[in-house]
């Protein structure tokens, strides 16, 4: 059979509890308007103070083991508090990159030393990262990174330019993909990278905002200008940095981020659609039958993870068929509207059209996912 | 969280039914009878139907094992609807069918256009009058048509019934999560076929595949074989299991059947598009895919008509609804 994966269905119901507590803390900050549903919350809802509350409930660093200060819950716990999360639109983006992926990459690839060092501060809900992938000239192609780092007495010296860094104004570590070996003719490019944890309070760096159509910055070019970085900030091993970013490409594909990000406006509609009726009903029940099966392939995508297997080919799937769902949702509530009140439908339906062309380019395109899918079908 | 995976012993069924399957030309319809009377023999007709009843045992996700295969395989045999009328006449206690069986819901007393209605020996109706409803054997006329599947059609008309609590839109719902395992299989063999011929097909010096165009087609007709999939087997855990909550239980069951419809109708497209005109020639085998995929898609109902329900059903939950898409 041709069908590259078979995802195993999975049953939410067990996890019923830990659902009704996150919605009441939700339901309770609410009430004390601390903060307003958002689209695309987890890059757009920058605040530290939700972070640590989160954290004092346990619901940040769910995945880390309770000797590094994290709660050791799994990674279907996790999922549930941010699909909860997610769906109701909470500001949850400075905690979100530490929490999703510097977390496991430390767990898997950091020293001990890194590991004590990061990872209680993470837990707590007090220290953000952002990562340092794509440039100016290096997008999907993304072994052709130039930034570059030059070997000096106790570490590396640093020089070149990240953009496209989520969060970069705010967070604390920056988690760069640098070349450490020049390439040369005939050697493969993805070999002589390393992962460096930089600190953006290092000299030499500056980050620069990027403002976007909606408005909001939560993008930066990150400048590298000859910045020194330890031995210690090495993260894994000098030249398997190639290897370490990929095998982590799943955690940033199959998330539910990469089908919630419009929740919100969906959610927001259903409750008012009882009220004002709907106008293509087939549009609307089509879409959240899509709904429920992305939140099944993305769960057991998330099982998957915890069993140390790196599914990419089915994050690439969930992550193709999610991304463009999240654009829909935009489409099919404006199909499905009948009045056009200046409510909060309104204003969650614009913040989503206008985050939209993100969903299809974050993460690895639609169409690198689909060359990856391909792939993994024995097509080339 | 449970896994509702495919246990072990599924893979060990659909291997048991493609080996039967493969020692006949399931293609060929005077195969047929011969083909029906080794996958009776072999207790793969009747499973989900309790051995009290007179059926095999097992549960819903045994019975879509052995469709998804027959699917797969093109196979024209009346199997839903052998299941769906031995169901009824479980629920309602009378004695199941024996042999094949056509089933359909009855307003009036008949029904037209019923699939293997006067060519299956037995034919059961669900009979709705007066607000009420009603399991009957029914006699039956074949007429000269048949589906787009080119499955056999026939009226069939109601004899005397039992009264039963099952509900026309609950036996259509059960219908079509069991069509929506044979559509999932004859996805998957139409996607298979044509995977295979782009491998084979050279033009402009490269097999057709290495053209990005053609594998990114085929890489999201894959997106939407998985999500049938993942659907398919939440639905048939939800049905299978007696603790949940029936509204759950409906949710469930159209989620997977919206996913199966409104695949298939992009498959048999996607998958002829990659064959070029050869697919769409008699003597080419895409066409038993593709044809099953166009017609059973509108059995028991349309992706249309199922979508809609989901969205009232949703509606009256308003942001409750969560909840319900997924269990």
């Amino acid at each position: 059979m041709s069908t590259p994966v078979s995802l195993r269905g999975y049953r939410l119901a067990d996890t019923a509890d830990l659902r009704a507590d996150v919605r009441e803390f939700v339901a309770a900050e609410l009430a004390e308007r601390r903060w307003s549903a958002r689209c695309d919350a987890w890059l757009l809802g920058w605040d530290p103070e939700f972070s640590q509350r989160l954290a004092a409930r346990g619901w940040v660093g769910m995945a880390i083991p309770q000797e590094y200060g994290g709660r050791a819950a799994g990674a279907l716990a996790r999922f549930v508090v941010t699909e909860e999360l997610l769906a109701a639109g909470a500001p949850v983006a400075a905690h979100w990159i530490a929490d999703r992926q510097s977390a496991p990459q430390l767990l898997r690839f950091g020293t001990e030393q890194q590991r004590r060092l990061f990872l209680p501060e993470i837990a707590a809900g007090r220290m953000y990262t952002a990562l340092g992938l794509s440039e100016p000239d290096s997008g999907s192609d993304l072994a052709s990174v130039r930034t570059a780092a030059t070997r000096v007495p106790g570490g590396w010296r640093v020089t070149g330019r990240k953009v496209w860094t989520s969060g970069a104004a705010h967070a604390h570590l920056l988690t760069a993909l640098v070349r450490t070996t020049p390439l040369e003719p005939g050697t493969p490019r993805q070999a002589g990278l390393t992962q460096f944890l930089i600190d953006f309070d290092s000299p030499g760096v500056q980050v620069h905002p990027i403002r976007l159509i909606n408005g909001e910055a939560h993008f930066a070019e990150v400048v590298l200008d000859d910045v020194f970085v330890a031995d210690d900030r090495v993260l894994g091993t000098v030249g398997d940095g190639w290897r370490q970013v990929t095998a982590e490409l799943a955690y940033e594909r199959s998330g539910p981020e990469r089908v919630l990000t419009t929740a919100p406006l969906l959610l927001a509609f259903l409750r008012d659609a009882a009220r004002t009726g709907i106008a293509e009903p087939a549009a609307l029940g089509r879409c959240l039958a899509r709904l429920s099966t992305l939140r099944r392939m993305t769960a057991s995508v998330a099982v998957e993870l915890t069993a140390r297997r790196t599914p990419e080919l089915a994050a690439a799937l969930a992550k193709d068929l999610g991304t463009r769902f999240e654009g829909e949702v935009a489409e099919v509530v404006r199909q499905c509207r009948t009045d056009q009140g200046g409510d909060e439908v309104s204003r969650l339906l614009r913040e989503a059209i206008l985050q939209s062309p993100g969903f299809t380019l974050r993460g690895g395109t639609t169409e690198v996912l689909r060359g990856v899918i391909a792939k993994g079908m024995g097509l080339r | 969280m449970r896994a509702l995976a495919p246990a072990e012993h599924l893979g060990e069924l659909e291997d048991a039914v493609d080996d039967l399957l493969g020692r006949h030309d399931v293609a060929d319809p005077a195969a047929r009878p011969a083909l029906w009377r080794a996958l009776s023999e072999a207790g793969f007709t009747l499973l989900s139907i309790s051995e009290r009843a007179g059926g095999s045992g097992g549960d819903l996700a045994d019975a879509a094992a052995v469709l998804r295969r027959c699917g797969y395989a093109g196979l024209r045999l009346p199997l839903v609807e052998t299941l769906l009328a031995a169901w009824l006449c479980e629920q309602a206690g009378r004695p199941i069918p024996e042999g094949m069986s056509a089933c359909g819901v009855a307003e009036a007393g008949t029904a037209a256009q019923l699939t293997w209605a006067g060519t299956a020996a037995d034919c059961v109706l669900l009979v709705h009058a007066e607000g009420a409803y009603s399991v009957s054997p029914a006699t039956t006329v074949a007429t000269a048509e048949t589906t787009l599947a080119g499955e056999p059609v026939g009226t069939a008309t109601a004899g005397p019934g039992a009264p039963t609590s099952v509900r026309a839109e609950e036996l259509r719902l059960r219908g079509a999560v069991l069509r929506a395992a044979m559509l999932l299989g004859a996805a998957q063999r139409a996607l298979d076929l044509a995977v295979q011929y782009s491998g084979e097909r050279v033009q402009f010096g490269k097999p057709i595949r290495a053209f990005q165009a053609v594998g990114h087609l085929l890489a999201g007709c894959a997106g939407q074989v998985v999500a049938t999939s993942v659907a398919l087997d939440a639905a048939l855990a939800s049905l299978s299991d007696p603790g949940c909550d029936p509204e759950r239980q409906e949710v469930a069951a159209l989620v997977a059947v919206v996913e199966a419809t409104h695949m298939a109708g992009r498959l048999a497209a996607a998958t002829h598009q990659v064959h070029g005109a050869i697919g769409f020639t008699a003597e080419h085998p895409l066409h038993l895919s593709t044809t099953a995929l166009w017609s059973w898609r509108d059995d028991y109902g349309n992706e249309f008509e199922w979508a809609t329900r989901l969205a009232r059903i949703a509606t009256a939950h308003g942001r409750e609804a969560w909840d319900l898409l997924a269990d």
